[in-house]
């Protein structure tokens, strides 16, 4: 089993997590990227990024600052919550 | 003489009064309890027990251990059981897998006639062309070279599986294993030790058998952590990979035993490596500790001249353990010289043992399948001499059984002066011991035991004693060469495949000349055994190919599993959670054909196995008076707050300002790709205050998405889950409000609650929600009310109904009470790609919206429209053979599929839902369907609403419709 070391959850077991990955709001304008684009293209390089996750027993959505090559959580911040960052 | 049990050895595994008889290849044979079936096999001298899987050549025992899969039987059931380690059982009988007349017989060995024609890639090459024999050659190539055959008719057999946390886990219970476990007892440290044998001890057994000092410890060992509680002794278990954060699968006897372990010491040991010549595959012909395998756990003399080929120290112990066991040493072939083995060598000598120095064996020749004799070559190749032996012990070299290790993380390297990989990184929990960490002598394994269990004590935060430190040895335990080239070839570098040192070189000519590439091509370890006898050879090989040195090939990564897991251990005991609706006792109570649903348990009819005569019956009680459905798997979700209009419309593609307080309106969510992904009915209680439904197995996301799209955009919002709290039910038929009105005082007249309302009343005196809604095509009431009154509620609604006669119906009746409406299903009449304008939902997406999830992609999707959903009707006397799935062909190209069908009583034809290309969705199109079996069944386009299409049904008063039907 995977383990996330959780700020503010401590270490629960990867099971509980849904990642929805770095998922932003539809915007009513694209600003000239095409609509596949914004639909399909992923950056997947080695980064540091902001993520959505949601922990299922609490039903409660964190935005998560993860390093994608190290895959290490930096912070993560209750949604709706200012973030300290 | 030959193969023969011998006089009883001092650790053996064997009962001797226990003796038992068991069937080989039709023949009959007696070994004792603790005997495997190649021990008790070669008690009996019957040395040929397999055909190889290529060329069916004929095979013998390897390595008495897990490590080959020279010897592989059926037995039953079962299939691919390992000789070497499947216990022998009274009246059991086993076949070797993969022969034609068996074992002895095996008339397919003449291929190996033709090897010549057979290189590596033959097939990739051969049967390329022409296409279309292809599926004559497979079908012989399947025949010809498969393994055990599978019995699908077995009973499945599922395993427990268990979850174990611990503080240290340590993979093998061997010197160093034990040495580091030992070092845990009397502190508060929960260890568990697994070994892949049937008892604990590893190379105290065989290569430390004859070292009383060794043997006096492990007695003292074993007695010590036995009675230590905190350290679990798991025997007879694997561990077959290594996950994330330190998760092994242990896999024994009774299952899986998944292993969550802080730490992790691996003490897995060492393979023995084979030697490369020609012939090396022969009966007769294995590894020196195979040998001394079977002389101390089974008390088996493998044969009775036995040569021994020596790249290293262990050679001459083994010669020596040999000859004390009864087995004469013809000679020893050393492929250096003597003076560089050490003690052991000397002792040999002194005991007058032939030894040839720099020489190597050249050919092995067989008579009657086995060994009969070697012939012996120089090293500069000027003298050759024959040697007549029944046996052949080969010990050059060893190669880490490190493939936890890899999966693991850890960094390994070729070790020059090793002659061997060893572990050079290890993540920070995981250690090291023993010999696959380059540590050879006795004390100093106990000793680099200690110091790993001391390392992990120190991971763990523990306060331990210290421990010295071993360090590696520094002369090599495996020659740099053990590979013979032959001019007529037959040196078999891996024996699961049948390769030979020209196939690899053929691959590498052929510009395969990676450790990756070749392996792919060539096979090399992809066989049952993954390569622990035959890839260090190969990398071997490759790098003289190459003319570079070993540590710059690399090698091909072991992934799980590091031996074949049962599918009955993986997919462990069925455990999943069950929703059961409050009303689901009355469902069983009526035998109803209960099934899974997702989660939840739906009542497909009343009647078990769900003939189509009861879901006709439940059909016409909705049709003709009235019917009641279980609907409280719905998602049920409450909303308030001043921006619920402000989440719905980003979340739903249509448009909520027009929906008045106390009316409802279907509504249906995209992704930001524009294809659908759930349905429901939005119920407009008050002005910020909304009730919507989900379908059923989709309910969960609903509430996931809507929440976090609320957080995304800061929308004051509170989303509430009820779907538990909620039973709901849908009162259905011409009849409902007839029996509805005997339970409320509600006015339920059309004037007051009009089709698509929403109504909050007392029924039953329980405080529900009703709502007009209209998916099986007749007047109807879907009421929501608290779960605990589910049960009360359902059955007074019966009890008032009985005199109109109602009665419940089931998901089946209701797929085609709606299927008659055309209305569709989420994820049976829609799939991963379907957009809302394929299933004539485009009235429900306003794109004038400023935002909403999916607008872009459906803005560019709308005037794209490739296929859409339409009806179809058909009159065949086939049309009973069709189903879901089946594809729609225009002129004899695929024009569709069939998303739903079902004999409509209404129509008294096959009625069903297609997505048809664009094109040919106008109604009386006439196409085609391919069914089952091949035939084409003709179906006309037709429109989808089969059944009261103005929906008059659905609004109508009694009355009305008592009037209609004079008329």
């Amino acid at each position: 089993m995977k383990y996330v070391d959780f700020p503010n959850l401590g270490r629960r077991p990867a099971s509980e997590f849904i990642v929805a990955g770095v998922v932003d709001p539809e915007p009513a304008e694209l600003d000239g990227i095409s609509p596949g684009a914004w639909v399909f293209d992923r950056q997947s390089l080695p980064m540091q990024r902001l993520e959505w996750w949601y922990h299922t027993p609490s039903q409660l959505w964190f935005t998560v600052k993860r390093d994608t090559a190290s895959d290490e959580i930096l912070n993560a911040t209750l949604a709706g919550e200012k973030t300290g960052d | 003489m030959g193969a023969r049990r011998i006089a009883p050895q001092a650790n053996e595994w064997i009962d001797r009064k226990a003796p038992i008889s068991f069937v080989f290849e039709g023949e009959r044979y007696d070994g004792y309890a603790g005997d495997v079936v190649s021990s008790a096999l070669l008690a009996n001298d019957r040395v040929v027990m397999a055909r190889s899987f290529k060329y069916h050549r004929p095979r013998g025992v390897l390595s008495v251990a897990n490590h080959d899969a020279n010897v592989m039987l059926s037995c039953g059931e079962r299939t691919n059981i390992r000789a070497d380690i499947e216990p022998i059982a009274s009246g059991k009988s086993y076949r070797a897998v993969n022969t034609i007349g068996g074992v002895r017989w095996d008339l397919a060995q003449a291929l190996q006639l033709f090897s010549k024609v057979l290189p590596v890639g033959f097939y990739y090459k051969a049967f390329y062309r022409p296409r279309a024999l292809f599926p004559y050659w497979e079908s012989l190539i399947r025949h010809m070279a498969g393994l055990g055959k599978v019995t699908t008719d077995a009973q499945p057999l599922r395993k427990l599986r268990r979850n174990r946390f611990c503080d240290v886990l340590i993979i093998g219970g061997g010197v160093a294993g034990l040495a580091a476990a030992r070092e845990f007892t009397g502190k508060s440290v929960d260890v568990i030790i697994a070994d892949e044998n049937r008892k604990l001890g590893g190379t105290f057994d065989y290569l430390h058998a004859g070292d009383t000092v060794a043997q006096a410890e492990k007695s003292e060992i074993l007695s010590t952590l036995g009675a230590a509680d905190q350290i679990e002794l798991l025997s007879g278990h694997f561990a077959a990979g290594f996950y994330a954060d330190n998760s092994v699968p242990l896999v024994g006897p009774d299952g899986i035993v998944h292993v969550h372990a802080k730490s992790v010491i691996f003490a897995t040991g060492l393979y023995e490596q084979p030697a490369v010549f020609r012939n090396n595959d022969l009966p007769g012909i294995m590894l020196a500790t195979g040998a001394q395998r079977l002389v101390h756990r089974f008390a088996i003399a493998p044969c009775s001249n036995a040569v021994v080929l020596a790249g290293n120290d262990e050679a001459y112990s083994a010669a020596l353990d040999l000859q004390a066991a009864g087995v004469r040493i013809s000679a020893i072939v050393d492929l250096d010289g003597p003076d560089l083995r050490g003690a052991r060598a000397s002792e040999a000598l002194a005991r007058g043992i032939q030894v040839i120095p720099n020489a190597n064996i050249d050919e092995a020749i067989a008579k009657g399948g086995r060994l009969q004799r070697i012939i012996v070559k120089s090293k500069d190749g000027t003298t050759t001499q024959s040697i007549d032996c029944d046996g052949l012990m080969m010990s050059v070299g060893w190669a880490p059984a490190g493939g936890l290790l890899y999966q693991a993380g850890a960094r390994l390297e070729y070790d020059e002066a090793l002659g061997q990989v060893v572990p050079t990184e290890l993540p920070v929990s995981c250690f090291c011991a023993g010999r696959l960490n380059g540590v050879f002598a006795y004390e100093d394994q106990v000793i680099d035991g200690r110091a790993a269990a001391v390392a992990a004590l120190d991971f763990l935060g523990i306060a331990h004693e210290t421990s010295p430190t071993a360090s590696r040895e520094t002369r090599a335990h495996s020659h740099p060469y053990p590979i013979a080239n032959h001019p007529r070839g037959k040196n078999f570098v891996d024996f699961d495949e049948d390769l030979q040192v020209s196939d690899l070189n053929i691959a590498y000519r052929e510009g395969f000349d990676s450790v990756e590439l070749m392996k792919r091509y060539s096979t090399i370890g992809m066989g049952p055994s993954q390569g622990k006898v035959s890839n260090m050879n190969g990398v071997r090989v490759l790098a003289d190919l190459q003319g570079s040195a070993v540590q710059a090939i690399g090698v091909t990564t072991p992934r799980p599993f590091t031996h074949p897991v049962p599918m009955g251990a993986l997919a462990g005991r069925r455990l999943r959670r069950q929703w059961w609706t409050p009303m689901h006792g009355y469902h069983v109570a009526e035998q109803a054909d209960v099934q899974e649903a997702g989660m939840w348990l739906r009542p497909m009819s009343y009647t078990p196995g769900s003939p189509v005569s009861a879901i006709e019956r439940e059909y016409q009680l909705v049709r003709n008076a009235a019917g009641l459905i279980d609907v409280s798997t719905l998602g049920k979700i409450e909303l308030f707050g001043p921006d619920t209009i402000a989440l719905l419309e980003y979340a739903y593609t249509c448009a909520f300002d027009k929906l008045k307080q106390g009316m409802t309106r279907y509504i249906f969510m995209v992704d930001s790709s524009g294809t659908l992904v759930d349905d429901g009915v939005a119920a407009r209680i008050s002005d910020d205050h909304f009730y919507i439904t989900a379908t059923s197995s989709h309910a969960q996301a609903v509430v996931r998405s809507l929440q976090q799209i609320a957080d995304q955009l800061g929308f004051d919002v509170a989303i509430i889950d009820r779907t538990h709290q909620v039973a709901a039910l849908n009162l259905a038929g011409p009849r409902s409000r007839e029996v509805l009105a005997k339970l409320t005082k509600l006015d339920l007249s059309e004037e007051s609650f009009p089709y698509l309302a929403v109504r909050e009343a007392r029924v039953s005196g329980v405080k529900a929600r009703l709502m007009r809604v209209g998916f099986v095509g007749e007047l109807g009431f879907e009421i929501h009310f608290p779960a605990t009154h589910g049960a009360a509620l359902w059955e007074a609604l019966l009890e008032v109904g009985r005199e109109v006669g109602i009665g419940p119906f089931g998901v089946e009746a209701q797929r085609l009470l709606r299927l008659e409406k055309g209305h569709l299903i989420f994820g049976q009449d829609t799939d991963g790609t379907t957009n809302p304008f394929e299933v004539n939902l485009g009235w429900g997406v306003r794109l004038a919206k400023q935002r909403f999830v999916g607008k872009h992609s459906l803005t560019l999707l709308k005037p794209r429209l490739a296929r859409r959903l339409v009806g179809f009707k058909t009159t065949s006397d086939l049309t009973r053979q069709l189903e879901e799935c089946h594809l729609v062909i225009n002129n004899g190209a695929i024009a569709g599929r069939i998303t739903s069908v079902a004999y409509s009583p209404h129509c008294q034809a096959v009625i069903g839902l297609a997505v048809l290309d664009i094109g040919l969705t106008e109604v009386g199109t006439k196409l085609e369907v391919r069914v089952t079996n091949g035939d084409l069944i003709p179906i006309e386009v037709s429109d989808p609403s089969f059944y009261d299409p103005d929906n008059s049904r659905q609004r109508a008063d009694p009355s009305d419709l008592a009037a209609s039907a004079q008329t």
